[in-house]
């Protein structure tokens, strides 16, 4: 009996190895519409995006309306953090099951074009009307004289602020330059005994409420982009050869984004997450973008938005990102999916109410009623003739790589968690971003 | 005997069908790839030993080598010496200590990147809980994942947190396996607990040893989950291991050939150290 039992035992185990194996081994990796057409004539495509914060949400509300408004076409999306997303689109190609349709921002465009990544046909079957966009955003849409990109939205730096807390110390004037936001930030941010920052015996070590958070990440660099721009240096382009931006202003930029933590003391060090922290009343006001307002309009606070303050006088000029859509191409190219991925991106650029509603200023100047009736948003309306993209160099991933070795973690990480020197963070900046264009 | 032998052969053939398909047949591709120049997608062009010439004069990578040999240095000691510790504590007669034992093992079946967020939190300079009772305690807070100095520490902590339980079922069982009439006879012949432990007990656990040290050494070389959600090899190049350097040089920078010879690299030194453990640890007892 017991050996009938152990060899009953030992045939399920086998069987059940198997099956996972087998299971292990399959094609279908769940969100993978590999059917191409299921029964009833649906086409199913996969789309990328690396919306993985509160605006996650939001995105996929807007693929299931889409999927519900008609039935010929099946969107399944998927998301990735942004920088992961790319490494995964090269193996698939490789593989031959790239997505069919993915959302990235303008930088990331140069690289994958020049690696045949991209079908820049389905953007011409579009048929999109230059007059619709502004010049920044449709030039964005281009590499090499190829339009790749279908422009979905703009977004950009702002400073959320705590009405409450504005209230409660007596601000009624919204920062606008370096020096405002600043002062303001002092004002708000309080110690344990209930001094600020430039009142004697302020103890920097028990701050119970900091006038300002920000992301201590690549994020601090897109801030360097905004104060160079504002110096009237762009300090990447898309053809550089060689990091030659003018070391003095660097500095300057670099030295106001650290004093922010170690000389007014109104940001906090290591900052985990500024969004929550805002959302917890720990932070006044927090240096973020469009991506944090779902998350900061579903919470208590009585909240308001203004742009990214003019700390140097030179030039008006906003870092700005965009989210647009490109076409991967594929080793096994199939007209039906190409052309669904058509019909869903035409849907997507005149369906984006949604998606303004969460924080994103649409592209299309069609759109622009619609946001201006909004107080909050609006403000990033009147900014976008100023907007400066990341360029789409074709080294973007190893130059704005958000992984160690990159420059850019070095750099923020020297400047912003050790305090060091912002000439020596420059000059070592410098040397890592020759150090990749050099190759 | 032959059907002794094909019985054993066809127990172990599903485990070796996979071991080949993707453990050994992938390390043997990495090597070949890594005499390539192959950006995944291109055409692979061969060019021997460029990759390794490259690799030795990069400054990025004997930073890597450098980090991994100290992350290596503080966690493998500590595990064996403390999951050695916690089995002799649950090889004794103790209340709860079933609970105790299921308890030590949680943190190695938790997925390393939950295991990752988790610790963030707790490592939080301003909000986190252990710079909360760092404060109470009246010390100044301290920057875990955002200074230099402590960053590939912290992880360390967390590896070593990690690993303990896994490690400490290895040595319950080696202790279990020791017969207990060797211990009496030692006790007879007038020997204490710490001469019976250091006499008796740990030479008849050198091939447990042995097995946790190797394990414990490749595993934690292996680590790139809990890095990735935590620094992300930051800051800096503070927490940038061999591992980590290789995934950003293969998937974020698209060289292959260069990525896969830092795997290579890696491939010998477990090899090496392999070697190394079992030539000292091993041996015949009587």
């Amino acid at each position: 009996m017991k050996k009938t039992i152990k060899k009953f035992v030992g045939l399920v185990m086998a069987l059940a190895l198997l099956t996972g194996l087998l299971a292990g081994c399959s094609n279908n990796g769940g969100n993978n519409s590999d059917d191409n057409e299921s029964a009833d004539g649906v086409v199913n495509i996969d789309f990328w995006g690396g919306w993985n914060g509160s605006d996650l949400g939001v995105m996929e509300e807007i693929v299931e309306q889409f999927n519900n408004s008609q039935d010929n076409v099946h969107v399944t999306l998927t998301t990735f953090s942004w920088s992961d997303m790319f490494s995964k689109l090269v193996t698939e190609y490789a593989d031959g099951v790239p997505c069919d349709i993915l959302g990235l921002h303008p930088f990331e465009i140069g690289q994958y074009a020049e690696m045949g990544l991209y079908n820049p046909e389905p953007v011409v079957e579009l048929g999109l009307d230059e007059s619709d966009y502004s010049e920044v955003v449709w030039d964005a849409t281009f590499y090499e004289g190829v339009q790749y990109a279908v422009p979905l939205d703009s977004h950009m730096h702002g400073i959320f602020y705590n009405k409450a807390l504005f209230e409660e110390y007596g601000i009624t004037k919204v920062p606008e330059t370096g020096d405002e936001l600043v002062e303001t930030a002092i004002q708000l941010t309080v110690d344990a005994n209930g001094l600020h920052p430039d009142e004697t015996g302020f103890d920097p070590d028990n701050i119970v409420q900091y006038g300002l958070g920000m992301g201590m990440n690549h994020h601090l660099l897109f801030q360097f982009q905004t104060l160079m721009c504002q110096q009237g240096e762009e300090p990447f382009t898309v053809d550089m050869t060689e990091a030659d931006f003018d070391d003095e202003k660097a500095e300057k930029a670099f030295t106001w984004l650290q004093d922010l933590v170690f000389k007014y003391h109104v940001a906090p060090l290591g900052e985990t997450s500024y969004s929550d922290d805002f959302v917890n009343g720990t932070v006044a006001m927090a240096i973020g973008g469009s991506w944090d307002v779902p998350k900061i309009q579903s919470s208590d606070i009585d909240w308001g938005v203004t742009l990214y303050p003019q700390v140097f006088d030179d030039e008006r000029a906003y870092w700005a990102a965009a989210h647009m859509l490109v076409f991967p191409s594929s080793k096994n190219p199939d007209k039906d999916k190409v052309d669904a991925a058509v019909q869903f991106a035409s849907w997507l650029t005149e369906n984006l109410q949604l998606w303004a509603d969460a924080g994103y200023v649409p592209s299309s100047k069609q759109m622009e009623s619609y946001v201006a009736q909004d107080e909050n948003i609006s403000v990033w309306l009147e900014a976008m003739d100023y907007a400066h993209y990341m360029p789409a160099h074709p080294k973007a991933s190893q130059l704005f790589n958000q992984s160690a070795p990159s420059p850019f973690v070095t750099a923020y990480s020297s400047l912003i968690l050790d305090g060091e020197d912002p000439a020596e963070v420059v000059r070592q900046f410098k040397a890592d971003l020759n150090q990749i264009l050099q190759e | 005997m032959k059907k002794q032998n094909l019985t054993a052969f066809l127990f172990l053939a599903p485990y070796l069908i996979i071991f080949v398909l993707f453990r050994f047949g992938p390390s043997v591709a990495g090597v070949l790839i890594s005499l390539t120049d192959w950006n995944i997608i291109g055409d692979i062009n061969f060019v021997g030993l460029d990759n390794f010439k490259k690799l030795f004069q990069t400054d990025y990578f004997w930073t890597a080598l450098g980090n991994t040999a100290k992350f290596v240095a503080i966690v493998v000691p500590c595990v064996v010496v403390l999951s050695l510790a916690l089995a002799v504590l649950f090889n004794q007669k103790l209340r709860f200590k079933g609970i105790a034992r299921a308890v030590t093992i949680i943190p190695y079946v938790l997925i390393p990147a939950v295991v990752g967020v988790i610790w963030n939190w707790m490592y939080s300079y301003k909000s986190g809980i252990l710079n909360y009772y760092i404060g109470k305690a009246g010390m100044e807070p301290v920057g875990w994942l955002i200074d230099q100095k402590y960053a590939l520490i912290s992880i360390a902590i967390v590896i070593i947190w990690s690993y303990l339980g896994y490690n400490m079922l290895l040595f319950l069982a080696g202790l279990q396996n020791i017969p207990q009439e060797l211990r009496e006879a030692a006790i007879l012949d007038g020997a204490d607990p710490r001469q019976s432990f250091f006499k008796i007990t740990l030479p008849l656990l050198r091939p447990v040893t042995s097995l946790v040290v190797t394990l414990s050494f490749v595993n934690t070389i292996q680590v790139y989950d809990q890095i990735y959600v935590m620094t992300n090899g930051g800051p800096g190049t503070a927490s940038m291991t061999l591992v980590q350097y290789m995934y950003t040089s293969a998937f974020k920078d698209y060289d292959m050939g260069y990525g896969s010879a830092v795997g290579t690299v890696i491939v010998f030194i477990l090899i090496a150290v392999y070697f190394v453990t079992n030539k000292i640890l091993k041996s015949e007892v009587e």
